[in-house]
């Protein structure tokens, strides 16, 4: 695959993610407003979390597609954020659960450590690429 | 592990995103294996040499470190 069509199929690729991150963001606002409006309602929630978990995915896929277009470099970049993103996730999960158990928090949201995990993964990857392309 | 990227890439005057380019690497990959942060994989290494029409061997060399 020469530069150009590698170059035009990324474009396609980061165009899709995008698009799946309007998908999430939608099904998440949906089945959201769903949990608070039809609380009541079993079947509602449950499609709600479905649909959820639907617009998830793609996402997911989206990304990894994403990560293996790239030359081995770049994969080695986003292999380090990753575990430096799972390390920072584990090290605050278990502080957190530290702290819970000796009575200074009440709990946490499990909202809160999905935003730990994407901002450690975020800055992981700022951080390798300083690191190897500096 | 060291390399003579940089000599050879000096010696046919190709620039970092000429040898990126031949060998379907990002420039960046190419400056962070001369700068020794990055030790390409073996296909990777493949490519370089054959690049340079040389042998993997005459490129990348094993440190005592390694």
């Amino acid at each position: 695959m020469s530069h150009n069509q590698k170059s035009g199929s990324g474009l396609r690729l980061l165009v899709r993610v995008s698009g799946t991150v309007i998908l999430w963001g939608v099904t998440y606002a949906v089945a959201s407003s769903i949990f608070s409006r039809h609380s009541a309602s079993l079947k509602l929630r449950a499609g709600a979390v479905i649909i959820a978990v639907l617009g998830f995915i793609p996402w997911q896929l989206a990304t990894v597609k994403l990560i293996r277009i790239h030359d081995e470099f770049t994969r080695r970049i986003h292999l380090i954020a990753l575990a430096g993103a799972f390390a920072a996730t584990g090290l605050f999960i278990f502080t957190t659960d530290m702290l819970q158990r000796a009575g200074f928090i009440d709990y946490i949201l499990l909202r809160t450590i999905w935003f730990v995990m994407l901002g450690t993964w975020g800055l992981a990857i700022l951080a390798a690429e300083w690191y190897y392309r500096r | 592990m060291k390399n003579s990227l940089r000599v050879l890439r000096a010696e046919r005057n190709w620039s970092q995103a000429e040898l990126s380019m031949r060998v379907g690497v990002s420039r960046q990959a190419i400056n962070a294996i001369e700068t020794g942060r990055y030790d390409p994989g073996l296909p990777l290494a493949m490519k370089i040499a054959r690049a340079f029409e040389r042998k993997v061997d005459d490129i990348f060399e094993l440190e005592d470190s390694d």
